[in-house]
Order: C-alpha cells, then sequence, then structure tokens
C-alpha cells in the first residue's frame, strides 16, 4: 500500500464575526484561521505548535467540522468534508476522531464509564449490547486501565486525570479511526502522568501506523518532537513555517520559530549559556486589527521595510515552508 | 479473576456504604432540608391513607349537626352544611397535592420544551420564544389563572390546566440559560465529534446535566400551585365536586366569629404543607450550592 494524503487542507479559513449589529451583519471578523494548506499521508503525524489564540484549536475543530469554516476545503480520504450534510459529517465522524484537552471537562460526569464508550458503538454498528460491553473491556485494557471491570461502572470523577484521559483515547480509537487529532493531550495532567499518556498514544500510533495519521496540537515543541515527524508553526491563525520537527528544533527558520525554540528551557546551564537566544518580546496582537503586512513585525527582531507592507508569502527553502522575507530573494 | 471479581464486589458495596453516608450527613448538616422533608412525608402519607383513617365519605353533608365544635367524634368540627371537617381537611390535602404535581407537571413539560429549543438551537428562534415567555411572565400568573378558568368553567382539570399554563416561564428561562452554559461545555462537543445527533445530544448529554438545577425551583413551584388553587379557592372559584382548603375557608369567613374551627383547621394544615414545602425546596437548593451551606 502506497502513501497517499489521507487528509488534504486547502485554503481553510475561519472567520468569527464580532459583535452583533442591530441590522445587517457585523463588519469586524476574528481570523482565526487565515487560509492554511497542509496534507497528511497515512501514517503521518504532524504538530501543530504556536501560542495561545494562534489558532491550532481553531482550525482543528474546523478540519472536524465542529466548526462550520468561512471557507476552503478539507479532504479526507478524498471526500469532500464541507460539501457533506451533518447527517453524512455524522456518519464519517467514527473516522476523524479527536482527543480533548480536558479529560475531566470531556466526559459527561453523569455518565458511567462503560456507557460513555459503549455510546460510540452504539452509535455507529449494530452490534448487540453483550458484545458492546466486551468491546469497551477490550478497549480498557487496551489503554491500560485495568483491571477494566474495576473501571466499568465508575464515574468520571472517581477516576485520576491521567485515567480520565486514558478513557478519552479509548473513546477516540473506538472505532479505528483514520485521522484522530490530539488537541493539548497532557497539558491538563499532572507532569507525573504526562509521560505515560505519551507512551501511550506512541504506542497506539506504532500499532496502527498503516491505517491512521495524527495530528497533536501542543505549545510544548518538546512534546510535539516525542510524538510527531513534521511540525506546523502557526501565529495568528497563519502557517509560518513547516517541515520535518527536527530541523525547526535543530535550525528554526522563521524568526518566530526562533523565538518559541528559545523559549525552551534547557536543563544544562553550559548550554543555555551558550545558546543563542531571542526573547519573546511582546504580546501576541489583537486578532481583530492584526497588524499590516506580516503578522509578526512588531515583534520581529529583524524587520525590514517591506514586512511592514505586505504579507511574505509561504516560499520552499530546502524542502521546508516558511513564510518570511529573510529568505526570499 | 476470581479476586478482580471480588474486588469489584467490594467497590460496589463500598459505593453503596459511601451513598448512605453521605445522604445520612445531608439530614444532619442541613436541618431545614431534614424539616421539610419529614414534613411532607408526613403530608404525602396523610394524603395516601385518608380513606383509612376518616370514618365519614368526603363532602358528606348532614354527617353532624351544623357548627358543632371539635368533639370526639368530629375532631375538626362539622361546618355550616353539617359536613366533618377532618375529613373535608384530609381530602383536602389529596387535592393540594394533586393539583400542584400536576401542574408542575404541565408547567415543566411546556417550559422544558420551550427552554431546551431556545438554549440548544439559539438564533432567532431563540429570540421569538424568549420574548414569548417574557411577554407570559408579564402577566400576573393569579389573574390569568382566574381568567382562564373563568372561560373555560370551574372544573377540577380546568384549574389544574390554568394554573399549569400560568407558570412555565420560569422554568423555561432556567432551561434556557441552563443549555446556554452546558451546550459550550466540552464533553457536549466530544459528543458531537463521536456522532450523537442533536436529539441524543439534548436527551443523553445536556438534559440529565440541566435536570438538578430545576429541581429546588420545581419543588417550589409545587408550593406556589398549591397557593394559587387554595387562592382561587378562597375566591370561590373551585370545583364545588371536590374537597379543596382554599374554598373551604371561603366558605369559614361568613362563620368567622361563630365557628372559628372551620377557618382554623384548614388554614393550619395549608400553612403546613406551604411550610414543609418551602423548607424542603430552600434546603434542596441550599444543598445543590455549595457557596451558600454553611460551615
Amino acid at each position: 500500500m502506497g502513501t497517499y494524503p489521507l487528509l488534504r487542507v486547502e485554503n481553510v479559513k475561519k472567520y468569527f464575526p464580532v459583535g452583533r449589529a442591530l441590522f445587517g451583519k457585523s463588519k469586524q471578523y476574528v481570523k482565526a484561521v487565515d487560509d492554511v494548506n497542509f496534507s497528511l499521508d497515512v501514517g503521518g503525524s504532524l504538530g501543530i505548535v504556536g501560542e495561545s489564540g494562534s489558532g491550532k484549536t481553531t482550525l482543528a475543530k474546523v478540519i472536524l467540522r465542529l466548526f462550520e469554516p468561512t471557507s476552503g476545503k478539507v479532504y479526507l480520504d478524498n471526500i469532500d468534508l464541507f460539501s457533506l450534510s451533518n447527517k453524512e459529517v455524522r456518519r464519517l465522524r467514527p473516522k476523524m476522531q479527536m482527543i480533548f484537552q480536558d479529560p475531566m471537562a470531556s466526559l459527561n460526569p453523569r455518565k458511567k464509564i462503560k456507557h460513555i464508550i459503549g455510546q460510540v458503538f452504539k452509535i455507529h454498528t449494530d452490534i448487540s449490547d453483550v458484545e458492546i460491553s466486551e468491546r469497551v473491556i477490550d478497549l480498557l485494557e487496551k489503554v491500560g486501565l485495568t483491571p477494566p471491570e474495576l473501571f466499568l461502572d465508575r464515574y468520571p470523577h472517581e477516576l485520576s486525570g491521567g485515567q480520565r484521559q486514558r478513557v478519552c483515547i479509548a473513546r477516540a480509537i473506538a472505532l479505528n479511526p483514520k485521522l484522530l487529532i490530539a488537541d493539548e493531550p497532557v497539558s491538563a495532567l499532572d507532569v507525573s502522568v504526562r509521560g505515560q499518556i505519551v507512551k501511550l498514544l506512541l504506542e497506539i500510533y506504532e500499532k496502527y501506523k498503516n491505517e491512521i495519521a495524527y495530528i497533536v496540537i501542543s505549545h510544548d515543541i518538546a512534546l510535539i518532537k516525542s510524538i510527531c515527524k513534521d511540525a506546523l508553526v502557526m501565529y495568528l491563525g497563519k502557517v509560518v513555517e513547516k517541515s520535518e520537527i527536527g530541523k525547526i528544533i535543530e535550525e528554526p527558520l522563521h524568526p518566530y520559530s526562533q523565538m518559541l525554540i528559545s523559549s525552551i528551557p534547557v536543563p544544562d546551564p553550559e548550554i543555555a549559556r551558550n545558546r543563542k537566544r531571542i526573547p519573546i518580546s511582546g504580546e501576541i496582537p489583537s486578532l481583530i486589527n492584526p497588524p499590516k503586512g506580516c503578522y509578526f513585525h512588531p515583534r520581529c527582531p529583524y524587520v525590514m521595510d517591506r514586512c511592514r507592507e505586505k504579507m511574505p508569502p509561504l516560499i520552499e527553502v530546502d524542502n521546508r515552508l516558511v513564510s518570511c522575507y529573510l529568505y526570499s530573494e | 479473576m476470581n479476586n478482580q471479581g471480588a474486588a469489584y464486589t467490594y467497590h460496589l458495596k463500598n459505593v453503596g456504604l459511601q451513598l448512605l453516608y453521605k445522604s445520612s450527613k445531608v439530614f444532619k448538616v442541613n436541618p431545614r432540608f431534614t424539616a421539610g422533608f419529614i414534613i411532607v412525608l408526613i403530608v404525602i402519607i396523610l394524603a395516601l391513607v385518608a380513606p383509612f383513617i376518616t370514618w365519614y365519605p368526603p363532602l358528606k353533608t348532614l354527617v353532624g349537626k351544623p357548627f358543632t365544635p371539635p368533639v370526639a367524634l368530629h375532631p375538626f368540627g362539622v361546618d355550616d352544611l353539617g359536613r366533618d371537617i377532618y375529613t373535608n381537611v384530609l381530602y383536602g390535602i389529596r387535592t393540594s397535592l394533586i393539583v400542584g404535581v400536576s401542574a408542575v407537571t404541565i408547567s415543566l413539560a411546556i417550559g422544558i420544551l420551550i427552554g431546551v429549543i431556545a438554549g440548544y438551537y439559539g438564533g432567532l428562534l431563540e429570540d421569538a420564544l424568549m420574548r414569548i415567555t417574557d411577554m407570559a411572565l408579564i402577566i400576573p400568573q393569579f389573574l390569568l389563572a382566574l381568567v382562564i378558568v373563568a372561560i373555560f368553567g370551574q372544573n377540577f382539570q380546568n384549574i389544574i390546566i390554568a394554573i399549569g399554563i400560568v407558570s412555565w416561564p420560569g422554568i423555561a428561562r432556567m432551561m434556557r440559560a441552563e443549555f446556554l452554559s452546558i451546550k459550550e461545555r466540552p464533553f457536549v462537543e466530544a459528543a458531537k465529534a463521536v456522532g450523537l445527533s442533536d436529539v441524543k445530544i439534548i436527551f443523553e448529554e445536556i438534559l440529565p446535566n440541566a435536570i438538578p438545577a430545576i429541581i429546588p425551583y420545581a419543588v417550589l413551584q409545587v408550593n406556589t400551585a398549591i397557593l394559587v388553587e387554595a387562592g382561587l379557592g378562597f375566591l370561590g372559584i373551585a370545583d364545588p365536586n371536590v374537597p379543596s382548603l382554599g374554598l373551604m375557608l371561603n366558605t369559614a369567613q361568613q362563620y368567622l366569629v361563630r365557628a372559628w374551627f372551620m377557618a382554623f383547621f384548614p388554614g393550619l394544615v395549608l400553612s403546613i404543607i406551604v411550610i414543609g414545602l418551602n423548607l424542603l425546596g430552600d434546603g434542596l437548593i441550599e444543598h445543590l450550592n455549595p457557596r451558600l451551606r454553611k460551615r
């Protein structure tokens, strides 16, 4: 089986109107996701990095059609997701699943674990109740909740944070999705269980490598590095850099990526003292009135005149994509 | 495996014990709730066993000499038409409870339906529904109920329906508010991501989380409904074929000087019911809202 683009994201935009006019439409928009393009192969794993407010989560939700897109196209397995009716999307949901940021909030507090996971089978398959509970037990074992019998009748609040995230993962992989998006999968967890959850995500990835594609959203580049091969750096709803994660960490091209990388603490003081640091200056500008030209220019240490005029296009530099005039002739 | 099974039964037992412990704590910590609960429980039992602890048929005239003060055979006395007040008060409790519960059921049905649609779907539909609710809220409940009964006739069902359809706006507004906040919670989005239909999201995910918020309110609504029924009865608007505490008070006012017991006992019982339900409702609100709980 050759690889083919499982997911194609083309010119996706999501604008949220701001305020509500009494008559007519409001004129101002928050451009949460602005013209994003990428594709992802089966077996691929893509990390999306960026500060809070850069549109990472919105992008994921638009891809899954949890938000209606403003424009653009998303193809999953060559099916145009945005042209489907709500009903058709619902039928396609098992193929694309999401793991949410806060496992406590994303589990219904009034449902038992067996119902939370069993529900997925109830909607999308015709298997009997007995078979459902067998599958649920199977899944619980797969995500490391053993003995599964002990967890079936518990409510989410009776579990620990790590266990809850395991339940969320079990629900997401219940029907063998092709696309699995993990939105900040460990940021709500204790540091002590983060490693375990990352390990579990990697195990699942290894197991289904030939049929699944991962997208991991995080502000933590180290996490992305431990799970993903490629990374997409987003700033104010735009992709500013895309390449292999290793290359981004070793030699970030875009000044924003450089800033992000240099903000990672290094445990070795020797190295930390000697490395080139670009301090993060300024704050993320308003999304309603983004600066003219390159969105990053007010914070950029290498700002040039033309940065203030026009948004630089994404160009290819040694097999990597970057949106910066520093690299164009 | 056996070991796990044992662990599992142990766990179940633990849960049961915890529940028992928790409920015993509620009673200890929250005296208002306890008092209300006991009063309401007694009232309900009295209503249920009314036929067994009375010895006259309800509303039967001339079972005793009119205006007999309380004696052993007529513990609450006898009214102007020779009816046993004790019997009628006990059957009156029944009427009050039936009116309260059925009227609130009707208003819950209307209120939840409108609140759910407005809160979940939003947009123009929400605006329209909420303006209708506001309009319904403006009209004084008691007067509207009066008008409805006056138009459609003074029978028992009409009174229940009238009280039911004047008291839904509060429930609709609460329901909408709950839905507005719960539908934004991540587990609803997660349910959507899994592929649940709107109907399932409403009934399986959001509603079970919204209902607890309106339970205390519904208890207090039962109270209001009982008072409205008694008020209507006091104005003489009641089904004469059904024993009603309000109607008894209406008759009693003409003979207040001559026969105090005609007003005293129905009034006392009505007050006890209302106090009990109020305590229960307040206690529930306090219990469900930890910020109001005293430490």
